[in-house]
C-alpha cells in the first residue's frame, strides 16, 4: 500500500549540491511492520521526512493506495526520536492525544473514547492529568505513541524513535509496539540504526547503504510471530538474520567506500554502530538523564506484558 | 522568574539545615526586619537634619490619607492608571499582532529588520514631544505616547519567540494537520509565551515611566501632573506621598503581572526545572 | 531579529533550542531586504507628509529631516549636547555598575544576608525612578546630579538582580570542588563565581544601558538638565517640528550604537560562554 519509487534528495549545501538519497525504491504491504535500517547519516530522517509528506522530494515519489503524498497524508501518524521537544510542554498527556483529534472534529465523546483507549493501551491511563516534563523519557516517548494510536493510522512512521531511551525502557517500548501493531493492524515503517532492534521488531528489515542512499538488501524476518525479549534474541535464527544484517551494512559501507566524502562520513560512525551486540550503549546515555530516574514506574504497566 | 525560583532553590539547598529549624518569627523578621530598620533609619535622619526637604515617615502616612484618600483619587488617580493600562494593552495587542507574522516570515523580518532596530533604539521618553506636536495635549496623547513607546519591547520579543518554535514541534502539528487558528493558538503563541511575558514585562516599566513623565511634562491633571505641582509649589509632605503613591503603584503593577505570569507559564517553570533539575 | 541573545535569566527561551538551524538564505539577500524595507520607510515617511492626510507642520517629510540633522550636526552646540547626554549615561551606568556588582557579589554569596534583603529588594525595584523627578529637581535642579540620581537607581537594580541570579546559578559541586583542593575565599570568586556570573552580569549591563538611556533622556527632557532631551524640549516649546524629529532621529542612533557596542562586548566577553549556555534546556 505505501510505495517508494525511485526517491532522491539532494540539498542545496554551500556552494555545491549534497546528495542525501540517491535512488530509494521499496514498497511495504498492507498491515505490514518493517523495519529500515542503515548507517548513521545515511538519510533515514531525510526518507522518513519525503514518506510523511514534510519535505518534497527531488526526484521520485511516495504514494498511499496510488495516491502520491504531496502533504502530510491524513491517515499517516509519526513519532519523532525527539520525545522531549514533540509534546507540546503547555498541554498535559490528555491534551496532547487529544489535539490531532479535535483538529479532526470529532465529537467530544468519541474524542474521549479515542484518548482514554490509547493512554489505557501504553499504560499511562493514571498520568492524563499531568504534564510530559513530570513524566520520564520513556513514558514521553509513550505519550507520543498514545497520540499516534489515538488518530487512527492507517500507516505509522516511527523515527528511532528509542534512540534516546535507555536500554530497559526501550525493550519494554519495543514489546509495546509489536503489541499495538497487532492490535490495531496498522502498517509500520520503523527507522532504526539498531541492527538488533530491527530483527527483533520487524516482518521484514530493508537495509539502506552509506550516502548517497540506495536500498542495499531487503531481508525477510521468519520469526515466529510471538516474540519475546529472552528467547527470540537467544533464538539461532535471530543470531543468523542478525548476522546476515551486519554483513550487509558492512558491505554497504565497504561497497561505497571508495565512492565519495559522504560515504567517509557514515562509514566512520557506522562501525560503531553496528558493532554492539545489545542494545547501543552510547544511545542510552543521550536519554538517561529524563529517562533514567523513573525507569521503574515505567515499566511496571507494560500491556505487552501477556507476551512474554 | 524562572531563574529566581531556582535561585531560591539552591539557597535553600545550601541553606537547608540553618534555616528547617528556625520559626516563623524568624521568617517575619527576614522580611520585614530590614524594612523596620530603613524606615526607622529615614525617621531618624528627618528629626535629627532638620532637612526642609526631608519629611518624616509619619507625617508622610498621614498626608498621604489626608491628600489620596479624597476626591483627587478620582479626579487623578483612576483617569492615568485608566490610560495607562489603555495604551498598555493596546501596545500588548498591536506587539503581538505585528510580531507574529514578522516572526513567521523570514522575507518580512529581514526587510523590516533595519527600521525596526532603529524604532526600537529611540529611547520612548522623546516620543512625548513628538506626540504633543501630532496629536495636542489630551488623554488621547498621553495614551498614544504609552502605545509608542510600549509597542517595541513587545514586538521584538514576540518576534524573537515566535521565530524559536521548535521545528519538532512544528513538523508535528504539520503531521497530526493542525493548521490555522488553532496551530496559532496551540503552537505559535504558546511556545512564544515565556518570550511574550519578557516582552510584556519590560513593556510594564516603560508604560509607568511613559505615563508619568507625560503628565509631568504636558498635561493638566493626572498623577504626575499632581507630584509635579506639590513639587513646583514646595508642599514637601504632599509631594513626597505622591512619590510614594507611584511608587506603590509601580509595586502593585508589578505584582500583578507576576501573578499572571506565574499562573500562564507554570508549564514552563515545571520544563525548565525538570530539565534542570535531573 | 539582529543576534540579540536571549537574556541568561528571567526572560527565557522557548521550549526549544534556540539553534535549531534555520534555512540558510542566499547571502546578501537579507541585506538587500533590510535596504529596500528602509528605504519603503523613508518614502513613505518623504511622501505621507506631501498629502492632505498629515499637516507637514506636524510631520516634516523625510528629507527636509535629515537636512535638518545634517545643517544642526554642523554646529558645536549640538555635539556638546551629545557629549553631555553620552557622559550622563556613561557615568550613571558606571555608578550602577559598580555598586551592583559590589552588592550583588556580597549578598549574593551570603545567603543570611540575601535572605535579609529579598523583601527590601523586592519592594525597591519596582518603583519607578521617574517617581524620583520632584525629590531630584529639589535637591540638585538641573545639575548633573539630578539625571545620576534617575538613571543609577534604574540602571542599578536591573545589574544587581541578575548578579544575584548568577551568583546563584554556581553549580554546588563545582563549588565543593573548588573548597576540596582548598581554594581560598579570593580564588574562588575568582576563578568560579565571576565566570558563572560573568554572562547574567552582561545581560544585566544590556538592559541597564538601555534604561540608562532612557532616564538620561527623559530627565534632560522633564528637569531639563544640558543635553539631546532639553533640546528636544526646548525645540518643542519653539513649535520647530523639523528640528524636534531631526534629534529625534539623533536620539535614534545614539540609542543604535549603545545596543550595538553593548552585544559586541556581550559577544567578544562570551565567545566560548555563550556557546556553552546558548541552548536551551530539554
Amino acid at each position: 500500500m505505501l510505495d517508494v519509487d525511485g526517491l532522491r534528495k539532494t540539498y542545496n549545501g554551500r556552494g555545491r549540491d549534497v546528495e542525501a538519497v540517491r535512488d530509494l525504491t521499496f514498497r511495504l504491504a498492507e498491515g505490514e511492520l518493517s523495519c529500515l535500517v542503515g548507517p548513521s547519516g545515511c538519510g533515514k530522517t531525510t526518507l522518513l521526512k519525503c514518506v510523511s509528506g514534510l519535505m518534497r522530494p527531488t526526484a521520485g515519489a511516495v504514494t498511499i493506495d496510488g495516491r502520491p503524498v504531496t502533504g502530510p497524508p491524513p491517515d499517516m501518524a509519526v513519532v519523532f526520536q525527539e520525545y522531549g521537544r514533540s509534546l507540546f510542554p503547555w498541554l498535559t498527556v490528555r491534551g496532547n492525544v487529544e489535539l490531532p483529534l479535535k483538529e479532526k472534529r470529532l465529537p467530544k465523546a468519541r474524542r474521549r473514547e479515542l484518548v482514554d483507549g490509547a493512554l489505557e493501551a501504553v499504560g499511562l491511563a493514571h498520568a492524563g492529568a499531568q504534564h510530559p516534563w513530570e513524566l520520564s523519557g520513556g513514558m514521553q516517548q509513550r505519550v507520543a505513541i498514545a497520540r499516534a494510536i489515538a488518530y487512527e493510522p492507517r500507516v505509522l512512521l516511527m523515527d528511532e524513535p528509542f534512540a534516546a531511551v535507555d536500554a530497559q525502557t526501550r525493550a519494554d517500548l519495543e514489546d509495546l509496539i509489536r503489541g499495538l501493531w497487532q492490535r490495531f493492524s496498522m502498517t509500520v515503517l520503523f527507522v532504526t540504526h539498531d541492527i538488533d532492534e530491527a530483527v527483533y521488531l520487524g516482518q521484514r528489515v530493508i537495509v539502506l547503504s552509506a550516502s548517497p542512499t540506495v536500498v542495499q538488501d531487503d531481508v525477510r524476518v521468519d520469526l515466529p510471530e510471538e516474540r519475546d525479549q529472552l528467547t527470540t534474541r537467544s533464538a539461532p535464527r535471530f543470531a543468523e538474520l542478525r548476522a546476515q544484517v551486519y554483513r550487509e551494512i558492512q558491505n554497504a559501507k565497504n561497497g561505497s567506500g571508495g565512492g565519495g566524502e559522504g560515504a567517509a562520513e557514515g562509514g566512520g560512525t557506522a562501525g560503531t554502530d553496528a558493532s554492539g551486540t545489545g542494545a547501543d550503549a552510547s544511545e542510552a546515555d543521550e536519554g538517561a538523564g529524563g529517562a533514567g530516574g523513573a525507569d521503574g514506574p515505567d515499566r511496571a504497566p507494560t500491556p505487552s506484558g501477556g507476551l512474554r | 522568574m524562572s531563574a529566581n525560583g531556582n535561585a531560591d532553590g539552591s539557597v535553600k539547598a545550601t541553606a537547608t539545615a540553618g534555616t528547617a529549624a528556625r520559626t516563623g518569627a524568624a521568617a517575619a523578621g527576614r522580611v520585614l526586619g530590614l524594612p523596620a530598620v530603613l524606615i526607622a533609619l529615614w525617621w531618624w535622619a528627618a528629626a535629627s537634619s532638620g532637612s526642609f526637604f526631608l519629611t518624616d515617615p509619619g507625617t508622610i502616612a498621614a498626608t498621604f490619607a489626608e491628600v489620596w484618600v479624597s476626591e483627587r483619587f478620582f479626579t487623578d488617580v483612576l483617569p492615568s492608571v485608566g490610560l495607562l493600562l489603555t495604551g498598555y494593552a493596546l501596545a500588548a495587542v498591536l506587539g503581538i499582532g505585528l510580531g507574529v507574522p514578522l516572526g513567521l516570515s523570514t522575507r518580512l523580518r529581514a526587510a523590516a529588520e533595519p527600521v525596526l532596530e532603529f524604532l526600537r533604539a529611540v529611547p520612548p521618553p522623546v516620543l512625548v514631544p513628538l506626540l504633543m506636536l501630532l496629536v495636542g495635549l489630551d488623554g488621547s496623547m498621553r495614551a498614544a505616547v504609552v502605545v509608542s513607546g510600549c509597542v517595541w519591547p513587545v514586538l521584538l520579543n514576540t518576534v524573537e519567540g515566535v521565530r524559536a518554535v521548535d521545528p519538532v514541534l512544528a513538523d508535528t502539528c504539520r503531521v497530526y494537520g493542525v493548521r490555522g487558528r488553532r496551530r496559532l493558538g496551540v503552537l505559535v503563541l504558546r511556545s512564544a509565551s515565556p518570550q511574550i511575558a519578557a516582552g510584556l514585562r519590560q513593556a510594564l516599566s516603560i508604560a509607568i515611566i511613559l505615563m508619568v513623565i507625560s503628565e509631568m511634562f504636558a498635561s493638566s491633571s493626572g498623577l504626575g501632573y499632581a507630584v509635579v505641582q506639590f513639587q513646583r509649589s514646595f508642599a514637601i509632605p504632599e509631594m513626597w506621598s505622591g512619590i510614594v503613591l507611584l511608587g506603590l503603584l509601580g509595586v502593585v503593577l508589578s505584582a500583578v503581572f507576576a501573578r499572571a505570569e506565574r499562573h500562564a507559564l507554570a508549564w514552563h517553570r515545571g520544563l525548565r526545572a525538570a530539565s534542570r533539575g535531573e | 531579529m539582529t543576534a540579540a541573545p536571549a537574556p541568561a535569566a528571567g526572560t527565557g527561551a522557548g521550549p526549544g533550542p534556540a539553534a535549531a538551524a534555520p534555512r540558510r538564505p542566499l547571502p546578501g539577500r537579507d541585506a538587500l531586504l533590510g535596504g529596500a524595507g528602509a528605504a519603503a520607510f523613508l518614502l513613505l515617511w518623504e511622501v505621507v507628509p506631501r498629502t492632505p492626510a498629515v499637516s507637514a507642520d506636524y510631520l516634516p517629510p523625510a528629507s527636509e529631516v535629515l537636512a535638518t540633522l545634517a545643517e544642526r550636526s554642523a554646529t558645536a552646540a549640538f555635539w556638546s549636547a551629545v557629549g553631555a547626554t553620552v557622559s550622563a549615561w556613561a557615568l550613571g551606568l558606571a555608578i550602577a555598575f559598580a555598586a551592583a556588582v559590589a552588592l550583588g557579589l556580597v549578598i549574593g554569596s551570603v545567603p543570611a544576608l540575601r535572605a535579609a534583603t529579598a523583601s527590601t529588594v523586592e519592594f525597591l525595584r519596582p518603583i519607578p525612578s521617574v517617581a524620583l523627578i520632584p525629590l531630584a529637581i529639589l535637591m540638585y535642579g538641573t545639575d548633573l546630579r539630578s539625571t545620576l540620581l534617575l538613571v543609577v537607581y534604574a540602571s542599578f537594580w536591573q545589574i544587581y538582580i541578575q548578579v544575584l541570579y548568577g551568583v546563584a546559578d554556581l553549580d554546588p559541586v563545582a563549588e565543593q570542588t573548588a573548597r576540596a583542593y582548598g581554594l581560598g575565599r579570593w580564588a574562588r570568586l575568582r576563578h568560579l563565581v565571576w565566570p558563572t556570573a560573568l554572562p547574567y552580569l552582561l545581560t544585566g549591563v544590556r538592559l541597564g544601558a538601555a534604561v540608562a538611556l532612557i532616564l538620561t533622556i527623559t530627565a534632560q527632557l522633564t528637569i531639563g538638565t544640558p543635553g539631546l532631551g532639553q533640546e528636544i524640549s526646548v525645540a518643542q516649546s519653539s513649535g520647530a517640528a523639523p528640528l524636534v524629529y531631526a534629534l529625534i532621529v539623533a536620539t535614534g542612533l545614539l540609542g543604535v550604537a549603545v545596543n550595538t557596542g553593548v552585544r559586541a562586548l556581550e559577544r567578544r566577553l562570551l565567545r566560548w560562554h555563550s556557546s556553552v549556555r546558548g541552548e536551551a534546556a530539554v
